[in-house]
């Protein structure tokens, strides 16, 4: 299931030029990075490729198929093949972890193996003790690992994670980048949004650099 | 498990905006009390009106031939039939009087060598008393017809008719008033229901976009919000019933002289008419506010 961009531009209304004909293709099972400076266009094209948002103009190509941004139907199914994991977590705060992480799930129709792996997950990212709490008294780190459990819980075609590793210690965000890593080697195709070159060098991958709303270059580690 | 998601959406909108339902109430408490004070209002303006209209008087013109018993009878009767001052004025009394009023007609019946008293019969001036109720008031003066029609004694009655004119308008603007108020409400209770629905829905445009990117269908989103809609409207319904039960028994109470009357089928259409709004205004907000993802 490859990932592909096609010059894609995206100007707001404001009159800045985001991305300015940014074009890679990511295979099938690869665990990319995408780093580059603040205002290169990361999450302006993180959110256009989890379909949140419309490119003024280029493709997105999904498994060998155009992603259409004027079919609603088109974005609701391209969103339930992705697993996502947003800065701001974007997390049910009155609801409790096992909802939130559970929530996938109402798109999933043969639910019985993957309930199995909300435990799994919990226990993975040490969120066993927090598990029947409500998601607004946790702490960043903790809505962090839920986020991400979210994420991959309806094991999803693509996963897509915006800094997912920004709020945690290094211990949690070393766990979290090996969840990811597994996904990848399950034939998932990752594509993690950060900063953190440390993390990007020890894992290894490719790695996407985004300048001024252009792919600077693409590298493998 | 879709099950279980509707369900606890619909309790989690219920009993976690405690402070808007608090706001919804009290609307409702305050709507209600401007109804009170309104009420007490017109009961007042009630009053004033017949008081103005029991200072007017009936005449009531016996025939020529009538002995002075005849019509003192004929006074007693009427006394006892209506709560009405009854007074007689003779013939002589009648002419001086039209004399003082009338100067011309003084000097033309000089003239003409008339016998005024041929013309101007004994009458009798009934004066009601203010009953405080405009019912019982046109209650006497229908009264006082049929009795001068049945009574062989009495030639002719004059009505103030202007002045019973004013009065029938009056009581039956009075009646209609009734209907408008119900229609009052029931648009009141719409416009503000729809307004905090609206409100209210907008609380949740944060989760709406996070199931929206989580790739939930938005019909299985919208489910829940159609039953919460339900629900609200199923409150703002009983709040107008409570509003228009307590506005009977005030009526009731303080004995005004119309009637606050609903059927069955008026009680189904307020109740279709505010469903219909609000599940109208629940759809269109959850399709074109909520469920959109902000561009920038």
């Amino acid at each position: 299931m490859s990932l592909e961009v096609k010059h894609l531009y995206k100007s707001f209304p404001s009159g800045k030029n985001i991305l300015n004909g940014a074009k890679f293709k990511v295979e099938k099972g690869s665990f990319t990075f995408i780093q580059g400076e603040s205002g290169a266009g990361k999450t302006t094209l993180f959110r256009m490729l989890a379909g949140l948002i419309k490119p003024s103009a280029g493709q997105v190509w999904v498994g060998g198929q155009r992603l259409r941004f004027d079919s609603e139907y088109s974005l609701m199914k391209h969103r339930q093949r992705l697993g996502l994991v947003f800065q701001d977590f974007k997390l049910l705060n009155h609801r409790s972890v096992l909802e939130n992480i559970s929530l996938p799930l109402l798109n999933v129709s043969e639910k019985s193996k993957l309930q199995d792996r909300v435990h799994k997950m919990i226990d993975e990212l040490n969120l066993k003790d927090a598990a029947e709490q409500k998601v607004s008294t946790l702490s960043g780190g903790q809505m962090q690992r839920v986020a991400l459990a979210r994420a991959l819980i309806h094991d999803p075609d693509y996963i897509l994670a915006d800094e997912p590793t920004g709020n945690l210690d290094a211990k949690h965000s070393e766990i979290v980048i090996e969840l990811l890593h597994e996904a990848s080697q399950r034939g998932k195709t990752v594509m993690v949004v950060s900063h953190d070159n440390e993390m990007i060098h020890m894992f290894g991958g490719e790695i996407l650099t985004l300048k001024e709303g252009q792919v600077e270059n693409q590298v493998y580690y | 498990m879709k099950t279980k998601f509707i369900i606890n959406e619909i309790y989690q909108k219920l009993f976690r905006h405690s402070l808007q339902s608090l706001i919804y109430i009290c609307v409702f408490m305050t709507l209600f009390l401007i109804l009170g004070f309104f009420w007490m209002g017109l009961s007042h303006v009630d009053k004033i009106y017949l008081n103005w209209i029991g200072n007017d008087h009936s005449i009531v013109e016996i025939k020529k031939n009538t002995s002075q018993v005849e019509v003192e009878k004929l006074k007693d009767k009427l006394t006892k039939l209506l709560s009405a001052k009854v007074e007689i004025q003779d013939s002589k009394k009648n002419i001086e009087r039209l004399k003082e009023k009338n100067k011309n007609f003084k000097i033309l019946a000089k003239d003409l060598d008339i016998d005024l008293s041929q013309i101007l019969p004994t009458t009798l001036k009934v004066s009601f008393q203010s009953s405080g109720n405009v019912e019982k008031e046109l209650d006497s003066f229908k009264k006082l017809k049929e009795f001068t029609r049945s009574d062989a004694r009495v030639s002719q009655i004059y009505l103030p008719e202007s002045h019973l004119r004013s009065l029938s308008n009056f009581y039956r603007s009075y009646k209609n008033w009734g209907f408008s108020f119900l229609i009052w409400v029931c648009f009141t209770v719409v416009i503000i229901h729809s307004l905090l629905v609206s409100h209210l829905l907008t609380l949740h445009k944060k989760e709406m976009n996070i199931y929206k990117l989580l790739g939930i269908s938005p019909i299985l989103v919208q489910v829940p919000y159609l039953i919460y809609t339900f629900l609200l409207s199923l409150i703002s319904f009983l709040a107008a019933l409570s509003i228009i039960i307590l506005a009977q028994i005030y009526v009731k109470k303080a004995q005004f002289s119309i009637e606050i009357d609903f059927e069955t089928k008026d009680y189904l259409l307020f109740f279709i008419l505010i469903q219909s709004v609000s599940l109208i205004i629940s759809a269109f907000i959850t399709r074109y506010y909520l469920l959109e993802l902000s561009d920038e």
